[in-house]
């Protein structure tokens, strides 16, 4: 039985915004898959009237005042972009 | 409006997005100030770096609950954030930290007039979330340009969105609304809400339906509306065109599109070929927040008297005309100034006058806002005294303010130096009298023979030899006096 | 004894007698890396000019201050998704290979006020998915046991170095066992703290719910002496727990006689190699001999614990993951077109074909159509196996469970990814907790290859838990052998 089908291996592979080569989305499809039959068992197991854990240790109101603290330099913020113009970031055009 | 413009109703909900006034971002200890150089307000937690972890900045949090409460909303007693994942280059962790299903504040409304009726349009919510950043395209606007800049000052700023009920049925009430939401959000001292700025956004849903029909139509999201003439514009462009399309028979799509403000009209937006899907989901590095109600209550405690309640006050309290406190209380800071100056010169009309006539104008001439007044209340009821106990005429008065904004010197002191003080003195103002009674024979001779009015003219030759400094009264009670002594 | 032979707390005592100095122990350090790492290629990045300098200043304030820290001039190695300011971090993806933070993780920040020099960054599965290091985009770590066999991952590089003598001890994460069971593979101790008992700033993260730091040592004294270090309440971590963090190294001595200890049904029911489950299962009856209980304890949900954590863990990866898009740092693509063609085939380069698998399972799993039914269900299973664990430790105080079904596999041994996560069987259960866990060895197979043994607390239970693994440690005594790498002469 297929769990993921054709379109929905196209609207993931849309939304994680990573290219797929033609020739690699069969093989790749095969991969999803076998993972989502494993991944899928969680639906065997009766959930009914239990809470979700979305995290470990439960904390809640963890937070810090209305302070500033320094920012970095410029040159430091700009040191690992791959591209830059007058100390912004440079990205091509976003419409095509 | 067409024949046909009744046949259809207009149904509207706003979306408005409005920047906190904190210090510091809402995850991080960066400067929210804005206007400063690009990419400087920035660090490795609001740049997204690999490895960094937000923490929630509590002012962030009281401020959406102080705007909640200020909307009449009822807050919630638990409240999370959830990431909504999607990629554009000014989002620097490619999700946005905000709040999916359980927001802070819900269930408001704002209740405003337009001639003298009564409107009220429903809050659903108001959630925190984070700005992000600012592109700067290359050429003219996004369209056809080259490459794109990014400047993440922004990013991290913190965020209200206000999303209102399908309750506004005109362009005019959105944009009535909204300026009402602005005076409401600047009251409560949560946001600064400038549109020039982008510190205060909106977009609008539109859709039609014939009137009295239940079903909402398709409706269009409208972006890029800059002020709030912008919106009703619009908005108005926009309930036209829908209803064009209505008419000759064809569909409405559900779409976005931009308003083009110097064309005057809106433009579908590029659809996507999937529909984005968000993908929320509770974010991990950061817990809930539970709201105890004592923490509403000090909340509460440090709201300021708002708008709606002070405009009644203000009719009530002082007797002033609708329109006079509506004027007033628009600018929290006016309303101050107002109350200020009355406590030192209880004439409530007399200082509206003012203020409503010669402060706003000499605000508006130094692009000033209500927030800067250059003078301190006691001086402008220091100035409201002398004209009073007519030291100096009211024309007076009104260049003794203009000096007053332009060099902070009290009123007194400018009467003093220019020697601006009325002549009163009796035997003076007989002298010029005289003078002006020689120098007019002919009008003289008209009072003389009957005309009496022409009197207005003689005072008005009197006031010109002094250089308007001659107590008007006296002037009139003078030559009318003299004037008899001839007949 | 040489001193790359010797365990952090020997090296302290050496330092504090003033036997040999913080340079000539972390040059000695170097020496021993440059004479076999290239056999075993756990570090990805050498740190050398820094560590030495690290290591006078060390010196310096030994000789100036009365009072220092105890690891004060002992150095460590670093798992490469550890953020060092000016030093790449590259998370062994081509992503990442020339990215420099311009800021330090909380625990190197730490390290760095310890006075411990940081030898360099070690190898890993990228973005610390994967349980052998083969997914690593940058080098290949062998394991120092047999060097056609892995060390095991995602801290394969940690573990290895330490294993191989190449630092004395490391920092590894552990998001799914990533810690303990190439702790197993390298026959060392390696242990995962309670979720937010070490700050993750500064982690690169792949799963937050689930990633934890924690550390690999020669034995589990230096587990508490580096514990000392790294544990405690961090404000830039809003998951970190705010409490008093006890001195665990002063606490190791404990009669393990008062302990029960607990063994899950379940897990001694799966598939355990036999070698594997003679020696967990000696190491009990040892157990037994110093007079502790032992009872079997039931932990019913954990077989949907894979299951649960391949959904929690790809959510959240895809999520964690989307900032790789090639505007701030990382790689870009450089192809035509508009930026969100840009965005695709950058995340295509940069990434690996695991994280790529990864990322759209967790894509998947995240849709609003599929939350409820994959996201939100997984989630409640967590529930459902934290409860278990709960319920399992009102009879026991520290679960016994091996740390890996197996030794350490060859190279290529797995093809099959959703296999490869199967690996993780015992681990798993503990991430989706939040509990501590160590793994220690207990014993060579007939191969000459290290078993490993887990021991689980409850939330907060590390002293209990470290007192119970030095007490096994101290009864198993150490391994027969050690590592036998070849030295290349200097000549």
């Amino acid at each position: 039985m297929s769990r993921i089908s054709k379109e929905e291996l196209a609207q993931v592979i849309y939304l994680a915004h990573i290219h797929v080569a033609e020739e690699e989305q069969e093989q790749l499809h095969r991969d999803l898959e076998r993972l989502l039959d494993s991944a899928s068992k969680v639906q065997e197991v009766d959930t009914t009237g239990v809470e979700p854990m979305y995290r470990p240790i439960p904390l809640h109101n963890v937070m810090r005042p209305d302070e500033n603290r320094p920012s970095l330099a410029q040159e430091k913020v700009l040191q690992n972009a791959p591209e830059v113009q007058d100390g912004f970031f440079r990205v091509p055009r976003i419409l095509d | 409006m067409t024949k046909t413009a009744t046949a259809w109703e207009t149904v509207i909900g706003l979306e408005i997005h409005a920047e906190l006034l904190t210090d510091a971002k809402i995850w991080c200890g960066c400067s929210t100030q804005f206007g400063n150089e690009q990419n400087t307000n920035v660090c490795p937690i609001c740049l997204g770096l690999p490895g960094t972890l937000p923490v929630l900045n509590q002012k962030a949090v009281e401020y959406t609950i102080r705007a909640g409460l200020a909307l009449g909303c009822e807050i919630a007693a638990f409240s999370k954030f959830d990431r909504k994942n999607y990629f554009y280059p000014d989002l620097p962790k490619a999700h946005q930290v905000s709040q999916d299903d359980q927001p802070f504040c819900v269930n408001g409304q704002v209740e405003f007039e337009i001639d003298g009726k009564t409107y009220r349009v429903g809050i659903n919510r108001v959630h925190l979330e984070e700005e992000a950043g600012k592109s700067v395209h290359s050429g003219d606007n996004i369209l056809g340009s080259e490459f794109t800049l990014i400047d993440y000052n922004r990013a991290g700023v913190p965020l209200i969105e206000i999303v209102t009920e399908p309750d506004i049925r005109s362009p005019e009430e959105a944009r009535v609304f909204l300026e009402n939401l602005r005076t409401i959000l600047r009251y409560a001292g949560v946001s600064d809400c400038k549109m020039e700025e982008g510190s205060l956004r909106c977009d609008a849903n539109i859709s039609l339906r014939p009137r009295g029909s239940t079903e909402f139509g398709a409706k269009v999201e409208i972006k890029n509306m800059n002020s709030f003439r912008s919106v009703q514009r619009a908005l108005e462009y926009e309930m036209l065109r829908q209803q064009e399309v209505l008419e000759s028979g064809g569909v409405v799509q559900r779409e976005t599109r931009h308003w083009d403000d110097a064309k005057g009209r809106t433009v579908a937006m590029r659809t996507k070929e999937e529909a984005d899907d968000y993908r929320y989901f509770p974010d991990p590095d950061l817990p809930p927040v539970i709201v105890e109600r004592e923490w509403v209550e000090a909340i509460r405690a440090e709201l300021p008297e708002l708008p709606q309640a002070r405009r009644r006050r203000f009719v009530e309290e002082y007797g002033l005309p609708a329109y006079d406190a509506s004027i007033l209380t628009t600018e929290k800071s006016l309303a101050d100034f107002y109350e200020a100056t009355v406590a030192e010169f209880a004439e409530p009309k007399t200082v509206s006058n003012w203020i409503m006539g010669e402060v706003l104008r000499l605000l508006n001439e130094t692009g000033r806002t209500p927030d800067d007044i250059p003078i301190e209340p006691n001086a402008l009821a220091e100035l409201l005294t002398l004209v009073k106990k007519g030291t100096i005429g009211a024309n007076v008065g009104k260049e003794v303010l203009e000096e007053m904004f332009k060099s902070g010197k009290r009123a007194a002191d400018i009467v003093k130096e220019r020697g601006l003080e009325q002549i009163s003195d009796t035997e003076q103002l007989k002298e010029i009298v005289a003078e002006v009674i020689a120098e007019n024979p002919g009008p003289v001779q008209q009072y003389l023979g009957g005309k009496e009015t022409v009197i207005k003219f003689l005072v008005g030759q009197v006031m010109k030899k002094t250089r308007g400094q001659a107590n008007p009264t006296l002037a009139n009670e003078l030559l009318e006096a003299a004037l008899k002594e001839l007949s | 004894m040489k001193i790359h032979e010797m365990s952090a707390r020997e090296l302290a005592s050496a330092l504090t007698a003033g036997e040999v100095s913080a340079v000539e122990v972390t040059q000695a350090f170097f020496d021993r890396i440059d004479a076999v790492d290239d056999q075993v290629g756990a570090y990805l990045t050498l740190m050398r000019e820094t560590a030495l300098q690290q290591a006078e200043e060390a010196d310096a304030r030994r000789k100036r201050d009365d009072d220092v820290p105890p690891l004060l001039g002992v150095p460590i190695a670093l798992k490469d998704n550890l953020c060092t300011n000016g030093v790449r971090t590259t998370c062994a993806s081509k992503m990442l290979e020339q990215f420099v933070p311009p800021y330090d993780a909380t625990v190197v920040t730490r390290l760095k006020e310890a006075g411990m020099p940081i030898l360099g960054k070690t190898n890993m599965d990228e973005f610390a998915l994967g349980s052998s290091t083969e997914y690593s985009a940058l080098k290949k770590t062998r394991n120092p046991w047999n060097l056609e066999r892995v060390p095991g991952g995602s801290s394969g590089g940690s573990a290895a170095a330490v294993s191989a003598s190449l630092a004395p001890f490391a920092l590894g994460t552990d998001t799914g066992g990533s810690i303990r069971q190439p702790a197993a593979y390298c026959g060392i101790v390696g242990m995962k703290p309670t979720y937010g008992l070490v700050s993750r700033f500064g982690l690169v993260a792949a799963a937050p719910s689930l990633d934890q730091i924690g550390t690999m040592t020669k034995d589990v004294a230096d587990t508490a002496l580096l514990l000392n270090v790294i544990a405690g309440y961090d404000p830039y971590d809003s998951t970190s727990v705010n409490r008093e963090v006890p001195d665990y190294f002063a606490s190791l001595e404990t009669d393990v006689s008062t302990l029960r200890f607990g063994m899950p049904a379940e897990f001694f029911s799966a598939d355990i190699h036999p070698e594997v489950r003679t020696a967990v299962e000696s190491a009990i009856k040892r157990l037994e001999a110093l007079g502790a209980e032992v009872v079997e304890v039931n932990l019913p949900h954990s077989t949907y614990a894979l299951s649960a954590y391949y959904v929690i863990a790809s959510g959240e990866l895809s999520s964690s993951l989307g900032r790789y898009d090639g505007v701030r740092y990382g790689h870009r693509a450089d192809v035509e077109g508009d930026v969100f063609t840009m965005f695709r085939h950058s995340r295509s380069e940069g990434f690996g074909p695991e994280v790529k698998r990864r990322i759209l399972l967790g894509t998947y799993v995240l849709l609003s159509g599929n939350y409820r039914d994959y996201y939100l269900q997984a989630m409640k299973v967590r529930a459902l196996i934290a409860k278990d664990f709960e319920q399992a430790f009102e009879q026991c105080d520290v679960i016994v469970a091996p740390a890996a079904a197996n030794v350490a596999f060859p190279f290529d041994g797995v093809v099959d990814p959703a296999e490869m996560h199967a690996l993780d069987l015992f681990t798993v259960p503990v991430n989706l907790a939040g509990l501590p866990a160590i793994s220690l060895p207990c014993g060579l197979n007939s191969e000459g290859m290290p078993i490993g043994l887990q021991l689980i607390g409850p939330a907060f239970g590390e002293v209990q838990l470290l007192q119970a693994a030095y007490a096994l440690e101290q009864e198993i005594g150490p391994l027969p052998k050690q590592p036998q790498l070849e030295v290349k002469s200097n000549d």
